[in-house]
């Protein structure tokens, strides 16, 4: 295996054989756990110098649980240094190449799992969601990713980059694993005060039922002036095929979609500067020796560990947080979260599922975004405003153009992921991919 | 207060008691401990604070050696911030004080120096202390001088420790930082100050050295040397908005119901002043007796189980206070450790008040008694049984009789003579016996 | 007011206690103002209605020590002194 991973680079770290593997309902399976997620004595490096030696002494809740049910852990995948990038290009271990084209991203931040999964170098892999993280690589990857409800996966043991936002989720070859990861790690955790301790469900119980008369809105903001022909043309024609099987389809409008992106970049970032803070090198991670005082030693670990989007991020949400400027980026994007939230409830009081493109073009080639920042952002266009709203959101590939695949997006209601699955699992089928 | 681990730091080896949360982890979380909550409720209705019914929690971000996250977990009252308890009142000797607020927090670790902090080359820093809950008690600028403000910190110790949400004699349990400025000048917040009498101190240095300069020119703060009793610059204060706060999004805000905050109200003892009301109207105790009394829960407890068994407020609390307090503060030793139990107490007393033994030799029983480990009841038998009680008295009695005969023969034309009887048993007695019983029993016999 | 449309990267360097070298500076002097402006789409938003996000409430755990990892805690940090955590100088 390391011997194909060479081409693609999915792992940072392989993990050693481990003998005491217990029975569950992931016996056999092979899984990728993506490096923002802590493993006990298992490198867990964020992809970033600033944890290039950094060994956990405790799992995630999540890599617990899927211990628990026996699954095979087989090592740490790369992604863009700590979760912040849309195409696994950020990482201080070298870009992850989509196994579909080497010389294509395979999206990101979970690129390496994404490509972990699509290359045959795991049955399953654990990523995770802050702005499309989980999705976005699904889709570039042709692979399935769900991004849970906020709240119903712990997020202990996750490295946190914007916490408000972000979920560990199931990536899988196909609905099924992916519906089956999801009832493993969706186990309440007290650990995790966001955590809702709410009634927890067999996913992959309900994946083959009826979808006739489920009422579809499709959103004229997600197919916006920045998405690729071949992608509308793929998408459209999954949600015809639906409305085929039974499903009542309704164009709709959203308007509060088009600020999103910048809703999203400002509460990510802000959390973000906040949440790296404690990466100073004192208690663990990069540390460059001796230095004037503590202030000089702070800046210097910081510099040395941090790659260069992660300063970008940190900066900018620094700026977001402080004096003069909180109101009218911090405050403001939280009034307009709340605006997304707001509209987004109203759109599923009338119908059950909202359907999109994932990302608005296909995977693009590496190096293509790197100088222009804002380019790499608008990627997300599509897939933040499930994580603003906190609502489910999973992406299945519908198509592909020119062995590229493509991915639509099927978001529901706050802890509806059901829904999605089952509506998932028909897209599956009818797509053929 | 957001982990699992001990709070019992002090005196453990450093870093010993650590988790992933108080250490700041990556991946850690905070979880809020129910009793912490409770107990800034309960410190806040007890300084007759609003409680809040909404509360939540804020990040205030700063770098800083003995911080674990290089964010402090607390409270804030804007942008939608809530703290705990709002617009309190405590009445002390010197005045009245408004209480701003009340805000929930968490404690960093601790840092030492090789030498001061101004030679040491290297920062030794211990994280037990990280994490640990603290009630920040915010005040109006009502304090108008360090004494006052020494009396203040009195108070709020009394009440705290009467509600039992705070020992103060754990080491740094109770930490104040002063702000002061005069007048036309800025505020000055001075820091690092370790006990109450310091903060006096601190506090008349700090006016003394602003009039010096004719006023602050700028706010900063200024750290507390105690050795050689100045304050010196530490950093020019950051203003608010260099700690960028913001809501933590990993804690969920609080509902503190009316309920909630009804049934810990009734579970709150008798406050100090209140039980100062009652010690003076009710117990007649001097004013200065019934607050050296309150000052301590455990001391005012003893008390008023003391007067239980026998009914003496004017003896027991003037013991209480006098001897066993000087003797307690002499050596050093707490109160709760004291080795006479309430109720011995009230049965030396008791041998007062009906006369067995007097006030003098009570004193001495009660010395002798703290000072060893002599039960009071076995010292009062002994007492008894060698010179006190009638039986043995009247022994005494007719042998001084008999041995004086001629003595006992003047008294019969020279009353006053009798004194010279009554001396030899007082003498016999080794000055125990009761004065006037011997008078009375002299004259029986004589009869 | 100051010009929003300038981020000082040198002051935000400082103040997220991180050095910066001076190409670094340069780029981020040129990409902060576009992606400002980009973020400066949110005031086109009416947010005028007052909504209130419904969250979790109320989540505690009880007030029970449990043992502390202390010794692995201590076996990642890069600098000590017998059991305290190495930092340099404070002034």
């Amino acid at each position: 295996m390391k011997e194909k991973n060479k081409s693609i680079n999915a792992y940072i770290t392989f993990s050693k054989p481990d003998d005491s593997i217990s029975d569950g309902k992931l016996s056999g399976k092979t899984i990728a756990v993506k490096d923002t997620i802590s493993t006990a004595g298992l490198r867990t490096t964020c992809a970033s110098k600033m944890l290039e030696n950094y060994v956990p002494p405790y799992d995630a809740h999540a890599v617990s649980l899927i211990k628990k049910h026996g699954a095979i852990i087989t090592g740490k995948t790369n992604c863009d240094e700590f979760a912040m990038g849309s195409s696994t290009e950020h990482s201080a271990f070298g870009p992850t190449h989509n196994p579909h084209d080497l010389e294509r991203v395979p999206g990101g931040s979970s690129g390496g799992s994404a490509a972990a999964v699509a290359g045959g170098l795991a049955d399953l892999a654990l990523g995770s969601d802050t702005g499309g993280s989980i999705r976005c690589p699904a889709s570039f990857c042709g692979i399935v990713g769900l991004k849970p409800t906020y709240g119903l996966v712990s997020r202990y043991g996750l490295v946190a980059y914007g916490n408000s936002l972000e979920q560990i989720g199931p990536m899988a070859k196909n609905v099924h694993d992916c519906a089956l990861l999801l009832e493993c790690i969706s186990d309440y955790d007290d650990r995790d005060a966001t955590c809702v301790n709410t009634k927890r469900i067999d996913y992959t119980s309900h994946l083959e039922d009826d979808i006739s008369g489920l009422k579809i809105a499709v959103p004229k903001e997600f197919f916006g002036p920045g998405t690729d022909s071949i992608v509308e043309k793929s998408v459209w024609n999954t949600i015809k095929k639906l409305e085929s099987e039974g499903a009542i389809v309704e164009e709709i409008n959203i308007d509060s979609i088009k600020y999103s992106l910048a809703a999203y970049y400002i509460i990510a970032m802000s959390e973000a500067s906040s949440n790296l803070a404690r990466f100073d090198g004192l208690r663990y991670g990069i540390h460059t020796g001796k230095s004037k005082d503590w202030n000089e030693l702070f800046s210097n670990n910081r510099k040395s560990g941090f790659g260069f989007e992660v300063k970008r991020r940190i900066m900018l949400g620094t700026f977001s947080l402080s004096s003069g400027y909180f109101d009218e980026y911090y405050i403001k994007a939280q009034k307009v979260r709340s605006l997304i939230t707001n509209d987004f409830k109203k759109v599923f009081s009338k119908f059950d599922v909202i359907v999109g493109p994932t990302m608005p073009t296909l995977a693009f080639k590496l190096g293509e975004k790197l100088t222009d920042p804002l380019s790499m952002y608008m990627c997300d266009i599509d897939t933040v405003s499930a994580n603003l709203a906190g609502i489910p959101s999973i992406s299945i590939p519908c198509g592909n153009s020119n062995s590229l695949p493509i991915g639509i997006q099927l978001m529901s209601s706050h802890f509806n992921e059901k829904t999605i699955l089952n509506l998932g699992n028909r897209v599956e089928q009818i797509a053929g991919v | 207060m957001f982990c699992n681990c001990s709070a019992d730091y002090r005196g453990k080896p450093p870093n010993t008691l650590l988790c992933n949360v108080c250490a700041g982890l990556p991946g850690s979380l905070p979880v809020l401990n129910k009793r912490a909550l409770e107990a800034a409720i309960k410190i806040g209705l007890a300084i007759n604070c609003k409680i809040s019914n909404k509360s939540n929690f804020f990040r205030k971000n700063y770098f800083y050696p003995d911080s674990p996250k290089n964010y402090q977990i607390t409270q804030y009252d804007k942008a939608g911030g809530i703290a705990i308890a709002n617009e309190g009142y405590v009445e002390t000797n010197l005045g009245g004080v408004r209480i701003t607020r009340i805000q929930m927090e968490e404690d960093p670790g601790k840092l030492q120096y090789e030498g001061s902090i101004t030679t040491s080359s290297n920062t030794l820093i211990d994280y037990n202390r990280a994490g640990i809950s603290l009630v920040e008690i915010v005040t109006e600028p009502d304090i108008v001088s360090p004494k006052h403000a020494r009396e203040f910190l009195n108070t709020i110790q009394s009440i705290v420790e009467t509600i039992g949400e705070c020992d103060s004699k754990l080491d740094g349990s109770m930490r104040a930082d002063a702000n002061v400025s005069i007048t036309d000048g800025r505020r000055v917040e001075v820091k690092n100050i370790s006990s109450f009498k310091e903060v006096e101190r601190a506090l008349n240095f700090e006016i003394t050295r602003q009039k010096t300069i004719q006023a602050a020119s700028k706010m900063e703060t200024r750290h507390w040397d105690d050795v050689r009793r100045v304050t010196v610059t530490l950093r020019v204060k950051e203003d608010e908005e260099g700690y960028r706060y913001f809501p933590d999004p990993d804690l969920p805000p609080m509902d503190i119901s009316d309920d909630y905050i009804e049934q810990l109200k009734n579970s709150l003892p008798e406050l100090p002043e209140k039980r100062f009301i009652r010690f003076t109207n009710d117990i007649k105790l001097p004013g200065e007796i019934a607050r050296i009394l309150i000052k301590n829960k455990v001391v005012a407890d003893y008390f008023e189980e003391s007067l239980k068994y026998e009914n003496n407020p004017k003896l027991i609390s003037s013991w209480i206070t006098t001897d066993i307090m000087g003797y307690l503060n002499r050596s050093n030793i707490d109160f709760k450790d004291l080795s006479i139990d309430a109720k011995s107490l009230a049965t030396l007393a008791k041998s007062v008040s009906d006369s067995q033994i007097n006030e003098y030799t009570a004193k001495s029983i009660l010395l002798k008694s703290i000072s060893s480990n002599n039960h009071i009841d076995d010292l009062l038998k002994s007492e008894i049984s060698n010179s006190g009680t009638s039986e043995n008295l009247l022994e005494i009695i007719e042998k001084v009789l008999n041995d004086n005969s001629k003595a006992v023969a003047d008294v019969k034309n020279d009353p006053p003579a009798i004194h010279f009887l009554i001396g030899q048993v007082m003498k016999a007695t080794h000055g125990r016996a009761d004065h006037s019983k011997v008078k009375e029993l002299i004259e029986k016999q004589l009869k | 007011m100051p010009d929003k449309k300038i981020i000082d990267p040198k002051k935000y360097s400082e103040l997220s206690k991180i050095d910066l070298s001076p190409q670094e500076m340069e780029i981020l002097d040129k990409q902060f103002p576009e992606i400002l402006e980009y973020f400066d789409l949110l005031s086109k938003a009416d947010t005028s209605e007052d909504i209130d996000p419904q969250t979790l409430s109320n989540v505690f755990r009880e007030d029970i020590p449990k043992d502390s990892i202390a010794d692995e805690i201590l076996d990642v940090v890069p600098e000590k002194k017998g059991r305290f955590v190495k930092g340099p100088r404070m002034m």
